[in-house]
């Protein structure tokens, strides 16, 4: 191996003339100070032109170095240099701004080293230097996004509190108000089927009891509707849950409807523990067997079954149905709010049910698809991440 | 002990003409025994509260609607609770939605509890036969 030459080490007159022609045509300039009071600039190389002066500028003296340096820089700069003669280290770099000819200002990157003599003082001062403007004002220019940025997103925050908070009191709206004509209608209705039944005929009778129906069905509606508007301000509570014994509380939730419909449920092996929002994933258990009730209704034999797989780092549960089953090409609506496929005389619903589901596991970071066809059953599977 | 051979009462403080009237009727469905008391309004509740000091009776329970014209129902509460006498006398406050953002500051302002004003009628009179059972009728108060 070749001994890597010493910086110091001697070169011949035509190594020499390679490195004056390079520096001279490299974009940094070279200059050696002499450590004497003025700092008087015993060498500098050809790329001063690129500021508007001549090597003889500062070679005769017209032009004191230092005299350059902008007044907002010189002082740190002064006590810097005086730190690193008196203390070393002897190899250093400084940032500063200069004047150039033109009057203009130009940073620089001034790389400097110190050469002592045998009483360790400091003889000489050199420097490259680089001129670094543009990078300076690209960072400048970064700072200056980076600032507006955070302008910007506080600006684009309030905005989004704003309209959060008006949705807020939106579903307080719909709650407090809506609600309060509601009360007038199902109590007076239930008076008058009390205190005057024997007063109406058969449709006097019909026609109350569909206003009652329908008082009911709002009142489904405001219900499901705040609960959906609910989801959003809840906090997440992510943690480890006991699967089994969460779709078993679920499922006891609806013995009553589950034995009535004569409905077979079959739960198969489920992992003991996964990672979800337990309130979060009841409400989406809960729905989806609701549903499974729904649009099994009229299926002999009906049956539905929850099972579980993997998917690389996540857990999805199905919950499937062997009822009336959805064509495909609504796979994406069914879970849009008050999308329905079905006469609501035959199935009877809020349209909210699914959008509950798929809002619920948003906020969890899964997602929810469903895979179906006319009169096959339809399965639904959850996606949630581990 | 005084007012013992009269029957006891409840101040109902309800600006909603449906409530009010349904509220009333679902007291006397459940054969309320404590006789019902009727404020408009926070002023209108305020001033029934302070004809004690011209000899009337004060009322076992006020049922408290939250949102009411003219003097709120947050400031009757406060003004009931920081009073010396008044402040013994439980006050349940009437609300369309659990979530309600002022209920928080009507526990803060010593409210003793709530309830949400049923939708469905029968189960506005089993809540009202609740509200006498306890507060009423069972709740004994310091004279």
């Amino acid at each position: 191996m070749e001994k890597p030459t010493d910086a110091t080490t001697p070169c011949n007159a035509t190594d020499a003339a390679r490195i004056t022609a390079l520096i001279n045509r490299s974009p940094v300039v070279a200059i050696e100070w002499h450590n004497q009071p003025g700092w008087p600039v015993g060498f500098v190389s050809d790329g001063v032109a690129q500021w508007g002066y001549s090597r003889d500028d500062f070679i005769s003296g017209r032009i004191r170095y230092a005299d350059l340096i902008h007044a907002d820089d010189r002082p740190r700069i002064e006590l810097d240099v005086a730190e690193h003669l008196a203390n070393g280290p002897d190899d250093y770099r400084q940032e500063y701004r200069i004047r150039t000819a033109s009057g203009t200002w130009v940073w620089l990157d001034d790389r400097t080293w110190l050469t002592r003599n045998e009483h360790g003082n400091v003889t000489d001062i050199h420097g490259v230097l680089l001129d670094i403007t543009a990078i300076k004002i690209a960072e400048a220019e970064v700072r200056r996004l980076n600032a507006t940025l955070e302008d910007r997103v506080a600006e684009r925050t309030a905005q989004l509190q704003a309209a959060n908070q008006e949705l807020r009191s939106f579903s307080y709206t719909v709650s407090h108000d809506l609600k309060a004509p509601l009360r007038g209608i199902e109590g007076y209705s239930q008076l008058l089927l009390e205190q005057y039944r024997d007063r109406l005929d058969e449709d006097g009778h019909h026609f109350l009891i569909s206003i009652r129906r329908g008082a009911m069905h709002m009142h489904e509606l405001i219900e499901d509707l705040l609960t959906y508007s609910r989801i959003e301000r809840q906090t997440l509570d992510i943690r480890a849950v006991d699967l089994p014994a969460l779709v078993q509380g679920v499922l006891d939730g609806f013995a009553h409807e589950i034995r009535a419909q004569g409905i077979e449920v079959v739960v198969k092996e489920l992992p003991p523990q996964i990672r979800a929002d337990p309130s979060g994933l009841t409400l989406v258990l809960r729905n989806l067997v609701s549903n499974a009730l729904k649009f099994t209704r009229a299926t002999s034999m009906p049956r539905i079954t929850i099972d579980a797989y993997r998917r690389d780092r996540h857990l999805v549960l199905t919950v499937a149905d062997n009822g009336v089953g959805f064509d495909m090409k609504y796979h994406d609506r069914i879970f849009e709010i008050f999308q329905r496929l079905h006469r609501a005389e035959d199935y009877p619903g809020t349209g909210i049910g699914l959008a509950l589901v798929r809002k619920a596991l948003q906020r969890m970071g899964g997602t929810v698809w469903a895979v179906s066809e006319p009169g096959q059953g339809a399965t639904f599977h959850v996606e949630l991440r581990q | 002990m005084t007012g013992e051979h009269r029957p006891r009462s409840i101040l109902l403080v309800e600006d909603n003409p449906v409530d009010l009237d349904l509220a009333l009727r679902a007291f006397s469905r459940q054969g309320a025994e404590c006789r019902i008391e009727v404020a408009r309004d926070g002023e209108e509740a305020l001033a029934f509260m302070h004809r004690w000091e011209r000899g009337h009776p004060l009322p076992a329970l006020v049922l408290l609607d939250i949102k009411l014209p003219r003097v709120n129902g947050l400031e009757v509460l406060r003004q009931l609770k920081s009073h010396p006498r008044f402040g013994y006398i439980p006050v349940v406050m009437l609300t369309t939605s659990g979530e309600d953002a002022d209920l928080g500051q009507a526990y803060e302002l010593g409210a003793n509890s709530y309830i949400i004003k049923p939708v469905n009628f029968a189960r506005f009179i089993e809540v009202t036969e609740q509200i006498e059972q306890y507060w009423c009728l069972l709740n004994a108060l310091p004279n």
